[in-house]
């Protein structure tokens, strides 16, 4: 059995959501996939009023949901009083992939059709992709590592990993990362190969050591034991075996009987996927969270925990009594993240 | 911890698209500096200038360039980049075994072409129309992790891969990820750097906030009236200091520490105060466990713009006190321009070729030191710091005040 260790363990303390049917992920996991979708946009994107109001038009709608739901995790784990007088001990993570698509058209388009005195230089950050964490930094006074990063749909996880390694190597002390999924016609015409349509969304998470969750005598959501990232090069081998040969040694090893897929789902052949563990008749059961709730791109890996999470506290259909279970993206490029999400056991 | 090495680098720049060739231009103090040729320029009120890359003139691995042309220009300048540092480093040029040697690259406009090639070759007008299929399909080379999963798939590079989208220090930024990536064990090798295109919209952007120079970028100088746009890439091939001894590489030297951080200040203009900057040069030190004294030089952000400039040399004399007195700075965008996500990438391979040929560049265009810093440093090398060069402190700032300041240091034995 794995020792805990409260000075190297990383764990997910809060969690912050907001999705067009509120801010609530255990009643958005619960209630909402079974049912038909009345709206994918989400009409107040800050419905606590966390952010400045100055300003906000030149922000784009990524770096909105952004902002609301790394706020809503900052104020579940109570981490103000800790920002103002340690600002360079927190990092800000953002796992994105198309969310300055349309700012980046609509710049261009302008630049072109009215010429460039017709642009507006405040538009311009929202035309790169760290334009929400950047934001996020000027909102809250965050002055540790401020780092988007793009692995598509493994995007969420990849911020997550980041996180993860600065908590590891003792540059944060708390990582605050976040993942968007907005919806536009520029955004519709990428993902016209998807299935199902998601809605816009914004999740975020709080990592952090056991050691300072356990000084402020809070009990974490879960545990991250491990994340590890791939690239799928070799085409001679099919998609889902090289998956099923990365992933079989790492479910005996952990000893899980769950996988997730979040992010990704529509990449993989599920029943080809599924059968090589039938195959050598081993008990896994595999789920797909996005079937229920739409295609969520960079964002499916941190739903896909948040998931992971819902089941450890008993508030979804699936059940397991192993503490571990596996949550993977995979992107069509071939890039490929998992993580080993652990069960509060204490 | 794992020590990180440097054995291989390749560059693709405004002075030259080949390693040796950007060396031998940095230290002759030449300039990639020239009229713009990829844009009309006459909306742009006498800003006409720009560091443009010809790779096509300089580079002729067809290969290369058939297979990546329907990709942004960043992947293919990126992908020349990584075939010239593979070939530096000594290794295969596609690895046929399975690896885990990854790739991390940092960008500020990404695929943006991708969005101006759409708009110029179907004529798209101001209302949103619907694209059409063949737009789509180009379209989807939008997507900024084809930069680095597009470039492992055709080098077979197995293990992991991203973009980190983080402006102007991105190329910083993807060398300090890798950095740590290597000493947790992850990977004995990845290729890091950063890449960015020439675009109509970065170019409207800087000309929109007033910051491009119409003549040259004269960093930290008097009379300095702001950037110039440019472009290119530039990769380190970063190992474990034990792989790359198995194998017998060449070393060109190591990486002993980085700091990130955030001026948390404006989206654009960095804090005058220099809190972010002070931060990670400070963060830097640290983690690299180095005395500040023992910093050979700083090879400078210095974009030539009155606000950058000045805040640099505020948080350089944060970090350095007195010592800033003495403290040789470098900056090479007067020679080649500002190149964005890979700005800091090819500071990083001069950086290093100073510390492996013991040899550091002049300052181009830099004769007087703005009063207004109300403060003395070196704007030449001197005597005592040629061919005495241990580590070279590497500055990158950002738009939304994203920094990251990487130390290069001279490869010791022990």
């Amino acid at each position: 059995m794995r020792q805990i260790n409260p000075k190297n363990d990383i764990v997910i303390s809060a969690i912050g959501f907001n999705s067009p049917y509120g801010t609530e992920i255990d009643e958005y996991l619960n209630n909402w996939g079974d049912q038909p979708l009345s709206s994918s946009i989400i009409e107040d994107h800050d419905p606590q009023k966390f952010l400045k109001p100055k300003g906000q038009r030149f922000l784009n709608k990524a770096t909105l949901i952004y902002c609301n739901a790394a706020f809503q995790s900052i104020h579940n784990r109570d981490l103000g009083k800790y920002i103002h007088n340690n600002p360079e001990r927190i990092g800000l993570y953002d796992g994105t992939e198309l969310s300055n698509l349309e700012d980046c058209f609509i710049f261009d388009l302008t630049a072109k059709n009215q010429g460039p005195d017709r642009v507006s230089p405040m538009k311009a950050p929202s035309t790169i992709a760290n334009a929400a964490a950047s934001q996020m930094a000027i909102q809250t006074g965050i002055k540790g590592p401020n780092f988007s990063v793009c692995a598509g749909m493994a995007g969420s996880l990849q911020a997550l990993d980041i996180a993860y390694l600065h908590l590891k190597q003792g540059m944060i002390d708390y990582g605050v990362t976040a993942s968007t999924e907005v919806r536009n016609s520029y955004q519709k015409a990428i993902q016209k190969t998807q299935r199902n349509k998601s809605p816009e969304l914004g999740i975020s998470m709080i990592l952090e050591r056991q050691e300072s969750l356990e000084k402020d005598n809070r009990k974490p959501l879960a545990r991250i034991t491990m994340l590890h990232s791939e690239t799928y090069t070799h085409d001679a081998i099919p998609f889902e075996t090289y998956l099923y040969e990365m992933l079989f040694p790492v479910i005996k090893q952990y000893n899980t009987d769950t996988i997730i897929v979040s992010g990704g789902t529509s990449t993989i052949h599920t029943n080809i996927f599924e059968n090589l563990f039938k195959e050598k008749n081993f008990p896994v059961t595999v789920l797909y969270p996005e079937n229920k709730f739409g295609d969520l791109d960079n964002a499916g890996g941190m739903i896909g925990v948040a998931y992971a999470i819902s089941v450890f506290n008993g508030k979804n259909s699936h059940r397991t009594d192993k503490k571990n279970i596996l949550v993977l993206s995979a992107d069509p490029s071939g890039t490929v993240i998992y993580t080993i999400i652990e069960k509060n056991s204490i | 911890m794992k020590r990180v090495v440097i054995t291989g680098m390749g560059v693709v720049s405004p002075l030259a698209c080949e390693k040796d060739d950007f060396w031998k231009k940095i230290l002759n103090g030449d300039t990639g500096v020239s009229d713009l040729t990829k844009l009309d320029s006459s909306n742009y009120k006498g800003v006409t200038r720009a560091a443009e890359v010809h790779l096509e003139k300089e580079y002729h691995n067809i290969n290369v360039i058939e297979h990546f042309r329907p990709y942004g220009k960043a992947v293919t300048y990126a992908a020349a980049a990584v075939d010239m540092g593979l070939k530096d480093a000594g290794l295969e040029n596609k690895f046929t075994q399975k690896n885990n040697y990854g790739i991390i690259l940092g960008t500020t406009n990404g695929n943006q072409d991708i969005v101006e090639r759409i708009v110029d070759e179907w004529d798209l007008g101001m209302e949103l129309e619907e694209l059409n299929p063949e737009a789509n399909e180009t379209l989807n080379r939008f997507r900024p992790v084809e930069l680095s999963a597009g470039i492992a798939k055709y080098y077979h590079l197995g293990g992991p891969n991203m973009v980190i989208p983080t402006a102007c220090a991105a190329g910083n930024y993807a060398i300090g990820t890798a950095y740590s990536m290597i000493q947790e064990g992850r990977s004995p090798l990845i290729i890091a750097g950063g890449a960015d295109p020439f675009t109509r919209s970065c170019y409207t952007v800087f000309y929109r906030l007033g910051a491009m120079s119409k003549n040259d970028c004269k960093p930290f100088d008097q009379d300095r009236t702001g950037m110039i746009v440019g472009e290119g890439a530039a990769v380190l091939i970063l190992e474990e200091l034990e792989h790359a001894l198995a194998r017998g590489a060449r070393i060109y030297g190591e990486i002993k520490g980085y700091g990130l951080a955030c001026d948390a200040y404006d989206p654009t203009a960095p804090d005058p105060e220099g809190s972010g900057a002070t931060l990670s040069m400070s963060n830097a030190l640290v983690s690299g466990n180095i005395d500040r004294k023992n910093i050979t030089y700083v090879s400078a952000h210095g974009t030539g713009t009155k606000a950058n400039d000045a805040h640099e040399i505020k948080a350089m004399s944060n970090v350095f006190g007195e010592g800033i007195n003495t403290l040789y700075v470098n900056g090479i965008k007067s020679m080649l321009g500002h190149c964005m996500g890979a700005a800091s990438a090819l500071e990083a391979v001069s950086s290093v070729l100073s510390l492996y040929h013991q040899q550091i560049p002049k300052n181009r265009n830099t004769e007087r030191i703005d009063e207004s810093f109300n403060i003395n440093f070196q704007i030449q090398p001197s005597k005592e710091i040629e061919h005495h060069v241990e580590h070279v402190l590497s500055n990158s700032f950002a738009f939304g005040g994203n920094i990251c300041s990487v130390i290069f240091s001279k490869y010791e034995t022990n």
